[in-house]
């Protein structure tokens, strides 16, 4: 007990003893000019949106002036859609590319679980970068 | 002008103030210079990660929640940024592999220390204090130099109080132990 009380009564001396070390003198000038220098390249570049507000109001109010025109002009269609045949689209359904694919259990098991384990990984992975950005 | 909390500072900074932040990098940059030389062990490299650190600290300012002390944060800032830079470099440190425990007298390695000249003892303290690892000096500056209280120290190096406390009592013993090694064959010349 006594030994632990000594030698941290000597730690502090030795601590004491040496004191801190001093960075150059323009120091806290280095860090000033540096912040200033990003503070001005900042202020000198000023992001403008690719569409100005003007221009989204001018969108907003095509919209609504088609929207509206739209809605009370005569909603019968003067446009006629050409007959088509479209029944092939029915065929198209019936093929089945996976008819000579055949997965065994165990593929299938070991995938899933891979797949699992990716974002498990995924998330600590993410977790672990977290805790090590300190800002 | 000193009287002045941090809180102070900080705030006069986020308004736009940069002279209050150059209060605030006077009042903690030995602090922070000091922990980056005992970990790079190189005083250029200290000093610009020690710059780096303040211009760092004051454009993340407005992130500082001030949930924990300016003092802490900064420190924290440094401790990682002198951290990565010894593992960016890949540099071997060989901190001084010691298995044994000092269980000498302590009061005779005090009175060898304190027959050397004021430089010379300052020396030989700094030198020792390098052999010891990174997280070791850090704890052990935090502590008997700044004299701040364990849990603040947990949050600087982000290990529990309890592992600090582990690690601060072995770091005091090994200091000691690397210390008796460097005097003795001097005050064995002497005699």
């Amino acid at each position: 007990m006594k030994q632990n009380k000594n030698i941290d009564d000597f730690s502090k001396y030795l601590l004491k003893d040496v004191g801190l070390e001093t960075p150059s003198a323009n120091f806290v000038a280095n860090v000033i000019k540096t912040i200033n220098f990003e503070n001005s390249k900042v202020s000198n570049v000023v992001y403008k949106p690719i569409i100005s507000k003007i221009g989204w109001f001018f969108i907003a109010l095509s919209f609504i002036g088609l929207s509206t025109f739209l809605y009370i002009s005569n909603t019968e269609s003067s446009i006629q859609f050409p007959a088509m045949e479209l029944t092939f689209l029915n065929k198209l359904s019936s093929i089945n590319i996976f008819e000579y694919i055949k997965l065994s259990k165990l593929f299938t098991f070991s995938f899933i679980l891979f797949s699992i384990l990716v974002l498990f990984q995924l998330h600590f992975i993410k977790n672990y970068f977290n805790k090590n950005t300190i800002l | 002008m000193s009287t002045k909390p941090d809180t102070f500072y900080i705030q006069e900074t986020l308004n736009g103030n940069v002279n209050a932040y150059a209060f605030l990098v006077e009042k903690y940059k030995q602090m922070v210079f000091t922990l980056s030389i005992r970990i790079v062990k190189n005083k250029e490299e200290a000093e610009e990660i020690s710059q780096d650190v303040f211009v760092k600290a004051y454009t993340n300012l407005k992130n500082f929640k001030g949930e924990s002390k300016f003092s802490t944060w900064i420190y924290k800032i440094g401790y990682y940024a002198s951290l990565d830079t010894i593992k960016r470099n890949k540099r071997q440190l060989n901190p001084e592999n010691i298995d044994e425990i000092y269980e000498g007298d302590i009061g005779v390695l005090q009175d060898a220390l304190s027959y050397l000249e004021e430089r010379e003892r300052k020396n030989i303290i700094k030198k020792s204090l390098l052999k010891l690892n990174e997280d070791e000096q850090v704890i052990l500056t935090l502590y008997y130099f700044e004299e701040l209280p364990l849990k603040e120290i947990s949050e600087v190096v982000n290990l529990s109080s309890d592992n600090v406390k582990v690690k601060l009592f072995r770091a005091r013993k090994k200091l000691a132990t690397i210390l008796e090694h460097v005097i003795e064959p001097k005050t064995m010349n002497l005699k």
